[in-house]
């Protein structure tokens, strides 16, 4: 059926231009909205942000504060021969100047990174800051540096921490280590930040049962968020009190990794700023090159101090998503069933331990076992340090990784075994119920047979003709991802607190913070659904150090929604029944036949204010604890024209079938799933940081390329599949992150498909495939 | 490396010819040169300090002119070497001079490479630092060609 014959849905939207303009559309959830949830609710922060209201850290400004700046270092390894900073102290303005080893937190002498701190300064204004930076003095001693993993880990490669010489010798650097670093490898004798590994089942024997056998090597991009919203810090003290303004999601744990770092002589406290831009996980992680200079600076003159990243620092201190080389080897019958998986992963983890290395291993060892029935499988992977610019947090650590490796690898292997690439996949595929066997734990929801008939269904509906010369093609992709980083060994647990004020409001306190993504205001929806509460009533705001609620993680990991939002359902819950019973108590009327409606309590004919009944505040508070993290669920289609003169690739039309669970928010859901694509599409076809032995070649937004709507799908569809996952509030799971999976795989086995051609190192660019045709064609 | 670019000196062709081979001049516009001495009409020695991005090099050169076709055109070959970092640098180049009324139009190329420790910065770094000396060594021709003329 062609898309004019297509009589488009209630909700969905379509450009004016018709079937060849942008277009995007809604497969919505088949299920009856109820009161809050399950409904297009605006965005708590919308207008702020529409009007430029919102205020951004960049934005802060205190009495006194003053501006500060790093001297960067441009060596990718060297020792710091000498620093003068007298010239740049004697310049009007500015207040102090501090060399890298007066940091507090212990740093040595010795640059590991471009962009590695060498010294700071603070000034009255920002001029003050640049011209003290130009005018210190110093020498690099250069130390022979090391940009390859694979070389990294081999005995006579530069070393970057002593201590990664001996397998018992974990850097800290105040930062914790998850698992103790026994490395059973005998090729990794240094430099290795960490190590995992896990057998199932008969490898060999998987192989030998096996009618196809196919290994290739994959190697994916190193990726920046490029957040508008860039890194900045706004330190004060109070005595030994430190207080930082800045927008971190994961803001206990690095309150207490700042304390360590600190030798637990300070107490640390960060305070979300009024407005978030966007995270992805650029705002989840302690930079080391940020908060701890920060911190000496506004220390050492005794003023609140606010250091901003520039964008090159953006690009060169922050994180980038971990580049990594994955080695599939996987086996499959002639029916299609996949006997042995072996999958060997090398990630680059930069100059600096930051516990990220671990994620991305645990990710690719776990995912491809909640995606697929795997009997036999092996998998090794280390995380090394380089003299690279860091790595670190990104939507999907590591599982955007491991899942374009496998995604494009069953697709090949399908492909190349004469069996159908989706039939395959359908048949390995996990189902609900299924024990995962890594931790014993159950798949308890799982969408991805509705997700493959819905998506599969639209995408047939809208795809293009095979017309105009160019070459078509069209690929599919599965990816999963869990919702909070809890497991069999470790308990994640959220506290939420309720209070219903005199004024008839409520106030929630909660473990969250909204980075963008858009948690406020699914947390309010949730306080409305519970309470009956209209949505302007309610207030939802981040705890504070001095607030008596524990969260774990903050908004990290898919938990806001999933487990945050099961305490602020519990809690509200309890504030309901806490108010009904004063409403009784007051009117005289038995508690079951109070109801309360909007803002009003209604009872026996009765119809009072809500702040009629409030003489005090009433307060309830929730936890909720998990060692579960269940999986969510996404099958993508794309299609993809070619423009066989150039290897232009024009990405048609993509539909993502999402698995949420349950939709609180649909239009929120969507917007990620938009956002999803958008990020997928940037991994897959555009975007590296590009490093000459370490230096960024295009650490700015002329020449990084950002994915712009001409690189975006012409036609972009979100159907959204609800498995119900009993364990999360109304069913509810993770969006954010398990959506961008599916994303590059699904557009890379589309251009495969196309082309004929392979291509194993991300991104394909159009110049990879004008080659990679000329190539078929001799 | 390879550069080419175009800088145009508000001086007449002879006088541009002049201080572009004249051993005080080179010591006066090139940036970081000292004791830049001709050793024979076509064979150059002198000392260059440079600073890139923290690293300090002093570099011995050594200049070797292949052509010399007053006032058109001339090209050379430099060995820069430093004994402390073990840096070296190697450039041909090759610059022509062409009138343009009053002015003098210089166009050059340049291939430079670099081993040791200098190679350890990445091109985007050793780029940025090569354009500035350029710009600076023709902003100080200029000037020093202005003053002679």
């Amino acid at each position: 059926m062609s898309e004019q014959e297509s009589p488009p849905r209630a909700n969905e939207q379509r450009s004016p231009d018709g079937a060849r303009g942008r277009a995007s559309a809604r497969g919505g959830a088949d299920r009856e909205p109820r009161r809050a949830v399950g409904r297009d609710t605006r965005r708590r922060d919308s207008w702020e942000k529409l009007t430029g209201r919102a205020q951004f850290p960049t934005d802060l400004e205190r009495p006194e504060m003053l501006h500060a700046g790093v001297l960067r270092s441009q060596q990718p390894h060297a020792e710091i021969a000498s620093v003068r900073t007298d010239a740049a102290e004697s310049i009007d303005g500015v207040a102090c100047v501090v060399t890298r080893t007066d940091f507090l937190g212990g740093f040595d002498d010795r640059v590991r990174h471009y962009g590695d701190a060498i010294a700071a300064v603070a000034a009255e204004s920002r001029a003050g800051v640049r011209a003290a930076l130009d005018a210190i003095e110093y020498e690099l001693e250069p130390l022979e540096s090391v940009h390859d993993p694979a070389e990294s880990v081999r005995d006579g490669a530069p070393v970057l921490h002593e201590e990664s010489r001996t397998p018992d010798g974990v850097p800290d650097y105040g930062q914790p280590v998850r698992h103790p670093r026994n490395v059973e490898n005998p090729d990794y004798e240094q430099n290795v930040d960490d190590y995992h590994q896990l057998s199932v089942g008969d490898l060999e024997a998987g192989f030998a049962a096996a009618d196809h056998i196919l290994e290739e090597t994959y190697r994916t991009p190193r990726v920046n968020h490029c957040n508008l919203d860039r890194h900045c810090c706004l330190a004060e003290w109070d005595g030994d009190r430190l207080e930082l303004v800045e927008t971190i999601g994961n803001r206990t744990h690095t309150e207490h990794v700042l304390e360590a770092l600190f030798d637990d002589r300070f107490e640390v406290t960060i305070l979300t700023p009024p407005a978030a831009g966007s995270s992805f996980g650029g705002h989840s992680l302690e930079t080391l090159t940020l908060e701890p200079v920060a911190a000496t600076l506004a220390r050492e003159t005794d003023r609140p101090v606010r250091l901003a990243f520039d964008r090159e620092a953006e690009f060169t201190a922050g994180d980038s998503r971990h580049p990594t080389t994955l080695t599939l080897r996987a086996g499959i019958t002639d029916g299609g069933r996949l006997t042995a998986l072996d999958v060997d992963v090398v990630t680059d983890t930069g100059a600096y331990p930051n516990s990220v290395g671990h994620i991305v291993l645990n990710s690719c060892r776990h995912r491809p076992l909640d995606l697929y029935r795997l009997e036999n499988y092996r998998f090794e992977g280390v995380s090394v340090f380089t003299n690279n610019t860091p790595s670190g947090e990104y939507r999907g650590i590591g599982v955007t990784q491991i899942t374009w490796a496998l995604e494009s690898h069953v697709d090949e292997l399908a492909r190349q075994a004469g069996l159908d690439p989706i039939a395959v996949r359908e048949r390995n595929w996990v189902e609900t119920g299924d024990e995962r066997p890594y931790s014993g734990q159950p798949i308890t929801s799982c969408g991805l047979r509705e997700c493959l008939d819905r998506g599969k269904a639209s995408f047939e509906r809208r795809r293009d003709a095979d017309e105009d010369g160019h070459l078509h093609g069209w690929g599919m992709a599965a990816g999963t991802q869990v919702s909070t980083p809890a497991s069999e060994h470790n308990t994640d647990y959220t506290e939420t607190e309720l209070v219903a004020n005199p004024d008839g409001t409520v106030t929630a306190i909660v473990g969250a913070i909204d980075l963008g993504q858009g948690s406020e205001t699914a947390l309010t929806q949730i306080v409305a659904e519970e309470t009956g509460l209209s949505i302007d009533r309610i207030t939802v705001r981040s705890k504070t150090h001095d607030d008596d609620i524990e969260d774990k993680y903050g908004s990290v990991a898919n938990r806001s929604t999933y487990l945050i939002g099961r305490a602020v359902a519990e809690a509200a819950e309890e504030l309901t029944d806490a108010i009904r019973q004063r409403a009784s108590d007051r009117f005289a009327v038995p508690v079951d036949r109070i109801s309360i409606e909007g803002g009003q309590l209604h009872g026996d004919g009765d119809t009072a204010d809500l702040s009629t009944v409030l003489t005090e505040p009433v307060s309830a508070t929730a936890r909720a604890e998990t060692n579960y993290a269940p999986p969510s669920y996404g099958v993508h289609f794309a299609s993809v024209a070619v423009d066989p003169e150039t290897g232009g690739v024009d990405l048609r039309t993509y539909v993502a079938a999402q698995d949420v669970g349950y939709a609180i928010n649909p239009a929120m859901v969507e917007g990620q799933l938009h956002g999803a694509v958008q990020h997928g599409v940037e991994f897959a076809t555009l975007a590296e940081l590009e490093l000459d032995r370490g230096i960024p070649e295009n650490p700015n937004l002329a020449d990084y390329p950002v994915s712009s709507p001409h690189e975006l799908p012409d036609d972009l569809v979100v159907e959204i599949i609800e498995s119900n996952e009993e364990s999360g509030p109304y069913g509810a799971k993770g969006v954010g992150t398990p959506a961008i999976t599916p994303v590059a795989p699904a557009i890379t086995n589309a251009i495969r498909d196309a082309v004929g051609t392979r291509f194993t190192t991300a991104p394909v660019r159009d110049e990879d495939v004008f080659f990679g045709l000329r190539e078929a064609e001799e | 490396m390879e550069y080419d670019g175009t800088a145009t000196i508000p001086a007449p062709r002879e006088a541009v010819w002049e201080p572009v081979t004249d051993p005080e001049a080179l010591t006066a516009c090139v940036m970081g040169a000292t004791e830049i001495e001709r050793v024979s009409e076509r064979h150059y020695e002198g000392v260059i300090h440079q600073s890139v991005a923290g690293i300090t090099v002093t570099m011995e050169g050594d200049v070797r002119i292949e052509t010399l076709e007053r006032p058109e055109r001339l090209t050379f070959s430099a060995v820069g070497t430093d004994s402390r970092t073990n840096a070296r640098m190697d450039a041909d180049v090759e610059v022509t001079l062409a009138e343009e009324g009053d002015q003098t139009r210089m166009d050059y190329h340049v291939d430079i490479r670099f081993a040791g420790k200098l190679a350890t910065l990445g091109s985007r770094l050793l780029r940025r630092q090569i354009n500035a000396n350029v710009e600076t060594y023709f902003d100080n021709l200029a000037e020093y060609a202005g003053e002679e003329g």
